[in-house]
């Protein structure tokens, strides 16, 4: 597909002027207008590290802080009356660990019973309201997703300090084995930052973009085994063409370079005899010191550990014995992930290694024999998942007209329904290329039911009770009928973020069902929308100015897109009545725009969607038609 | 714009009512080039995929977003030897029908438990290969019925391809 083109922004000429220009269509032979790029990001939004990244003249830029530090703590504090992220909050936790929040990204999604079995110990106070995880501090309880949304536009800031420009799109990269709860709650904590989302990337598939864009890097089968602060992820993906095929994913939510860090601490504990519990500041501090012997002993044999008055000497043998385990979880995952991928291990190309944990001597030293390979870290593996979300978020957002690359994902885990009994009936199952839609048919069981309850669960297992409870669907305004005559069709569809939408239709009548959504373990609607609205009137904005200035920008774009559109082909696919009766729609919602009439603008931007329905399948079917055949459209 | 892969050429303006076989221009038989699906696959993609169409207006986004899950749908059915022969069953108006437990052969189940008991005893990789193996005699089978598509071969397609169904269920159980 051709990129649009947009003019660039004349400071001198109005609003008006500059629209109406567009508003004419350019004679053939006329120089199409140079695209001004836009400032893209890519961020790796880490359990214990974030980045932000981007591409300007066709080079790779990790943006540094203001003391040149490419990777941010993820770790926020909450002052008396202030909020502060990322190095200054990480001091912030030997003085007020209390209202220090670290690893937010293991709370993203969970509810507070998930937590306890999820991370043996839980440095914060947590306090749970429907099942959703609270943290309590000074400030109050905030969500996980508000406090992923100070990390984020911390990261935005960053990023707009270092280029002077405002963040155009940013592609943030999650967990492959992030579930749709997890990925939901990351994608609303971009909303109240107010990032303009492109993409919710797979943290293994970013690294392989990385790798793959390198130019150095072979074409074929690659494995990316992703050990981070939180997650553990292994993916198996094809790279031909340009084109990253994820054939399947497997890993771990709640298992990380984290977990070595808990279990130093235990040893500890153990050796200096210390039984009493320790309060959650001081749990904090002595993790902090383990993962620095952690560290360490990546170069070193041993290493000394003092808390508390206490000391220990740790060395490599015995470090290797307590992280024994945790590897060998992620090889039987790296094993059911080839079975499902049905590659033979010879074909393998390369495996790429993503993550601080990964430099830890003795993951390198598993993957080598079990892979029987020598896997690749070339490019640093803290900083490879930005690089390749930077990659994508630049050819998403159109700086790169003409780019083939492509990325098709799968969906990690099998989507399901509770049904009678409390069984769990497949209806999608993991690792099946998204976006994907499925349709299931029900029936009412009484007469004259007009609403139903559908209970979404995403896991393996066979019983509701063992997998993740998603959320549940309310069907309303079923029309009434004998039981068993409705025929209601519900459609589950999973994006290209792997989000899912619902929709629902009973077929007899070809009502569409009203469907209202309560997700078991995130926010719905309207929460992000009262959580938008604290952070506005905390800023001091006003919430109505604000809701006026997005309709007034969705019309402008939507404006801006049919004008380039028209511009390419309206003569050669619409007749001049149909071009004369969008560009009224046209003037009608710019005349909405000026007069700045927020109900006005929102019915302009539909009747406009709607009238270029047919134009816009048109434009589909001949780019598809000329693509496949090679021609151009004057040809067709 | 490149020129896309010589089969693709053939392909219509790309339309829902096309079947499978059609959108990938492949032959409509059991027997399939793997290879070529998939590059079908991929060519169809860089022309549709939402990642395409992220600056255009909501209409174009949403029928981006259709046209790829039927690709997706597509390949997915033709990928496996199961949903693949289950589809063609479809395309001659006979329904599989996985979910009823119509009976199968005494023969086929004694098979079936005469390896779910030798798997207990350990014996799990010479099964697995006599479990291949009959997969591989049902699949030869299966291709030639569906060259000669009356209606005694679909019935007895229908027969195998449930079959087929339980091999692979037990294979991947194991």
């Amino acid at each position: 597909m051709v990129g649009f083109l947009l003019c660039k922004e004349p400071t001198l000429l109005s609003d008006r002027d500059k629209l109406m220009a567009l508003m004419q269509i350019s004679e053939p032979g006329e120089q199409p207008i140079q695209q001004e790029k836009k400032f893209a990001i890519g961020i790796d939004l880490g359990t214990t590290h974030s980045l932000v990244a981007t591409i300007k003249d066709g080079e790779v830029f990790v943006m540094p802080d203001e003391n040149s530090n490419l990777l941010m703590p993820s770790i926020v504090h909450y002052g008396k009356n202030n909020i502060v992220v990322g190095q200054k909050a990480k001091e912030a936790l030997i003085d007020d660990p209390d209202n220090t929040v670290i690893s937010v990204k293991r709370l993203m999604g969970r509810g507070v019973k998930e937590i306890a079995q999820v991370a043996k110990q839980i440095p914060y106070q947590v306090s749970s309201h429907d099942g959703m995880v609270s943290i309590r501090t000074q400030q109050g309880e905030v969500s996980p997703i508000e406090v992923s949304a100070e990390i984020l536009k911390a990261l935005r800031k960053q990023a707009e300090n270092v280029f002077l420009q405002t963040v155009d799109g940013v592609v943030i990269t999650v967990p492959a084995y992030f579930d749709e709860a997890q990925r939901q709650a990351t994608k609303d904590a971009a909303k109240l930052a107010g990032l303009n989302v492109l993409r919710l990337l797979s943290e293994p598939t970013a690294a392989a973009v990385a790798y793959g864009l390198d130019k150095q890097e072979k074409e074929g089968i690659h494995v990316v085994y992703d050990l981070g602060g939180g997650t553990f992820d292994v993916s198996i993906l094809n790279f031909t063409k340009g084109v990253f095929e994820v054939l399947a994913t497997g890993g771990d939510s709640a298992l990380g370079g984290d977990d070595m860090d808990y279990v130093i601490a235990e040893w500890f504990l153990n050796e200096a005899r210390i039984s009493k519990a320790l309060s959650a500041s001081d749990l904090k501090l002595l993790i902090q010191i383990s993962r620095q012997a952690k560290e360490t002993l990546t170069e070193k044999k041993n290493t000394g550990i003092t808390f508390s008055g206490k000391a220990a000497n740790l060395t490599r043998d015995i470090f290797n014995q307590l992280i024994n385990p945790l590897i060998k979880t992620t090889l039987i995952a790296c094993k059911k992930v080839i079975r499902d991928s049905g590659i033979d291990l010879d074909e393998i190309v390369d495996v790429i290694l993503v993550g601080g944990a990964t430099r830890v001597p003795l993951v390198k030293e598993q993957i080598k024999t079990f892979f029987k390979k020598m896997p690749l870290s070339s490019i640093d593996p803290d900083q490879v998942v930005a690089i390749g979300a930077a990659q994508q978020a630049d050819v998403l957002i159109g700086n790169r007209p003409g780019d083939e690359m492509l990325l098709l994902d799968v969906i990690p885990l099998s989507l399901g329904l509770e049904t009678m009994g409390g069984i769990v009936e497949r209806i999608i199952d993991r690792n099946t290329a998204i976006p994907v839609s499925k349709g299931q048919e029900f029936t009412t069981y009484q007469d004259n039911q007009t609403g139903m309850v559908i209970h979404v669960v995403q896991g393996e297992r066979e019983l509701v009770q063992d997998c993740r409870s998603l959320a549940t669907f309310e069907l309303k305004g079923i029309p009434a009928m004998k039981a068993g005559v409705a025929r209601i069709v519900v459609i589950f569809q999973v994006d290209a973020d792997g989000l899912l939408s619902v929709s629902a239709k009973e077929l007899t009548t070809g009502k569409e069902t009203q469907v209202v959504i309560k997700p078991s373990y995130g926010l719905t609607d309207e929460e992000v929308e009262t959580m938008l609205r604290k952070s506005y009137e905390h800023a001091g904005k006003d919430v109505a100015a604000r809701a006026l200035s997005e309709e007034i920008v969705a019309g402008k774009q939507l404006l801006m897109q049919l004008e380039a559109a028209m511009k390419e082909d309206a003569d050669a696919l619409l007749s001049e009545a149909e071009i004369s009766v969008l560009q009224e729609a046209m003037k009608n919602l710019f005349k909405t725009i000026e007069e700045k009439n927020r109900d006005a603008i929102r019915k302009a931007i539909k009747a406009l969607d709607e009238a270029s329905q047919s134009y816009a399948q048109r434009r589909m079917d001949t780019s598809m038609k000329k693509a496949l055949l090679g021609k151009n459209v004057q040809d067709v | 714009m490149k020129k896309a892969g010589v089969g693709v050429e053939k392909v219509l303006p790309f339309n829902f009512k096309l079947n499978y076989f059609e959108l990938f221009d492949l032959p409509e038989s059991f027997a399939i080039d793997l290879k070529l699906l998939r590059e079908r696959m991929r060519e169809l993609q860089k022309q549709c995929h939402p990642d395409r169409f992220i600056n255009s207006t909501p209409q174009e986004k949403r029928i981006s977003m259709q046209y790829t899950v039927f690709v997706n749908e597509a390949f997915t059915a033709l990928k496996s030897p199961v949903t693949r022969a289950a589809y063609l069953l479809k395309l001659h108006d006979v329904d599989v029908e996985f979910e009823k437990n119509t009976a199968f052969s005494a023969a086929f189940l004694m098979q079936q438990m005469d390896w779910r008991e030798r798997i207990e005893n350990d014996c799990s990789d010479e099964v697995t290969q006599e479990i291949e193996s009959a997969e591989n005699e049902t699949m030869d089978t299966l291709e030639r019925l569906f060259n000669k598509p009356d209606n005694e071969s679909l019935l007895e397609a229908k027969e195998l391809t449930r079959q087929l169904k339980f091999y692979e269920k037990l294979r991947n159980d194991l």
